[in-house]
């Protein structure tokens, strides 16, 4: 089974992470990857300079109800 | 008798233990009557706690009797997720690796559960790890549907849907990282409760996804949903996340009413590979909630909901793979096929597209809320949008449509979580040989309340909760 995803992610696995499988084993791990980077490279059209994880806690707060924030 | 006291909702146990109509010795014995002889059918069960139950039974009389105002939920048997930890007993959490692993510290989740007075009468299976959405399980029992035991729960919660819905318990904890406690209820014919992201206190739960675990109900009907929930939600000093927002009480105003509610009908993605019969039984439950008052608004749902199904699924993996990493360096082969695979992209994700993924989130969320809630109050969706695979589809993860299946299981759960945002399950009828089908309700951050007062404006109208399966 070839697939240019798995090309070097077995090696990857061994060297970083001490994971022996082979390029057929990792055949569907890599299109599931590889998928999840393309959604992230859809999404992520504008810059991401200054955004940080806690702006998404603060913006579920913002959306609440306000009859919650008295 | 005992199948009456079985059959009754959370709520009516609660009130019949109140009035002194049935003693909480009576209704445990019954709930492990039934537990004794369907367990062995269904599944459900990694342990049933017998003596611990009757005895805590035997204290919560006794407390009635002392006591002027009793807790809301005092007697009431309820049982949960194996992976809520109490200190000094097992939480196997699905798996072969924690088979026997005895935590030292009891899950926020239950101690409040304690303090409301409820029985914890067994550990119920689940999805190994919590990371699985057909409910199937390699290494321990897989739990079976009530409703038909060739068809799966759904997971990762699937003893606490399999057993809810078979009235042993009246209702279960469930975790939910991108489904796990919306699909099995739909799966089951239950209630279940996503809530907003730091509703509930995470600690002592089993962790997955650490930006995406929630916990919350399955229950029959959507009162006894309000009632657990409101009993295990608040700030809690042991988890960092939790909110600090007040809790409502949400039963009150939960028959209100939804005249003038604005319910949003997504224009694409939810619908679009929808199985026919499944997306007629989910359009007309809104048939009975415009016919409760509510008025029904198309929106258009911005491009980025896909994206954030995906990007779920990254983040799940990613930080599944960040807590597991040891275990499956180490012991790879002792866990299940399915859940080794499935953590597997994590150790192969770029951390820069985690963090994009992390880090977009506020914007992703920002349009979504404008998109919807700059329009509407709720959102209404399928939860499953294709009819129950069976337990052999689900077991087989070599077959050619195995990856389909799975996404299409969690394609309408999934953005939710993503987007933090709350949700509910509704049941709204059956396709094929009893197979149930629900709708989900999205709301605002933090506004369960909402969906609970339309749930109920639904159920109320209806009589799908009402329904048992043919034990």
């Amino acid at each position: 089974m070839e697939n240019k995803n798995t090309n070097n992610a077995s090696s990857w696995l061994k060297r970083f992470n001490s994971l022996e499988r082979t390029e057929d084993q990792l055949f569907h791990t890599a299109n599931t990857t590889q998928s999840f980077c393309d959604a992230v490279s859809r999404t992520a059209t504008d810059t991401m300079f200054e955004r940080e994880p806690s702006q998404f806690f603060s913006l579920l707060h913002e959306l609440a109800p306000e009859s919650l924030k008295k | 008798m005992s199948a009456e006291i079985t059959n009754l909702s959370l709520h009516d146990v609660a009130v019949a233990l109140t009035n002194g109509d049935v003693s909480s010795v009576e209704v445990t014995d019954a709930c492990l009557a039934r537990m004794e002889k369907l367990n062995p059918v269904l599944d459900c069960a990694a342990e049933i706690l017998t003596d611990q139950a009757r005895s805590d039974a035997q204290a919560a009389d006794e407390k009635r009797k002392t006591t002027g105002n009793p807790a809301p939920l005092l007697g009431v048997p309820l049982a949960h997720k194996d992976m809520y930890y109490r200190a000094g007993r097992k939480s196997g959490c699905g798996s072969k690796i924690r088979e026997n692993f005895v935590p030292d510290h009891t899950s926020t989740a239950l101690s409040r559960l304690d303090d409301a007075g409820a029985l914890d009468i067994a550990r119920l299976n689940m999805v190994e790890f919590a990371l699985g959405i057909t409910g199937h399980n390699d290494v321990v029992p897989t739990p079976k549907n009530p409703w038909n035991t060739g068809h799966i729960t759904g997971g990762s919660s699937s003893g606490s849907a399999s057993s809810v819905s078979a009235r042993i318990v009246y209702g279960a904890l469930g975790s939910d990282t991108g489904g796990s406690i919306r699909v099995p209820a739909a799966a089951c014919g239950l209630v279940g409760m996503k809530p907003t992201y730091g509703r509930v206190s995470r600690y002592g739960a089993m962790p997955l996804s650490h930006s995406l675990d929630t916990i919350g109900p399955l229950t029959r009907t959507v009162k006894d949903n309000a009632l657990m929930m409101r009993a295990i939600a608040g700030q809690d000093e042991n988890d960092t996340t939790s909110s600090a927002l007040p809790v409502p009480n949400y039963m009150d105003n939960i028959d209100g009413g939804i005249k003038g509610l604005k319910v949003g009908i997504p224009e694409n993605y939810f619908y679009d590979d929808t199985d026919s019969n499944v997306e007629r039984l989910v359009r007309e439950s809104l048939n009975i909630l415009e016919a409760q008052g509510a008025i029904l608004v198309p929106v258009k749902m911005p491009d980025t909901i896909a994206e954030s199904n995906a990007l779920c699924g990254l983040m799940t993996t990613t930080e599944g793979v960040g807590i597991h990493q040891d275990w499956l360096k180490n012991r790879w082969h002792e866990y299940g096929e399915q859940t080794r695979n499935r953590f597997a992209p994590g150790f192969l994700m770029p951390a820069i597209q985690y963090l994009e993924a992390l880090n977009g989130r506020a914007k992703i969320l920002a349009d979504f809320a404008a998109a919807v809630f700059d329009h509407v109050d709720v959102l209404h969706t399928p939860v499953i949008p294709i009819p129950l695979p069976t337990s052999a589809e689900a077991g087989n993860a070599q077959s050619e449509n195995f990856f389909a299946m799975t996404n299409l299981l969690g394609r309408c759960t999934r953005p939710i979580n993503y987007l933090g945002l709350p949700g509910i399950s509704v049941p709204c009828g059956f396709t094929g040989p009893n197979l149930p089908v629900s709708f989900q309700l999205v709301g605002r951050p933090f506004d369960e309340q909402t969906l609970y007062r339309a749930a109920q404006a639904y159920e109320a109208a209806t009589d799908w909760t009402s329904k048992s399966p043919d034990l």
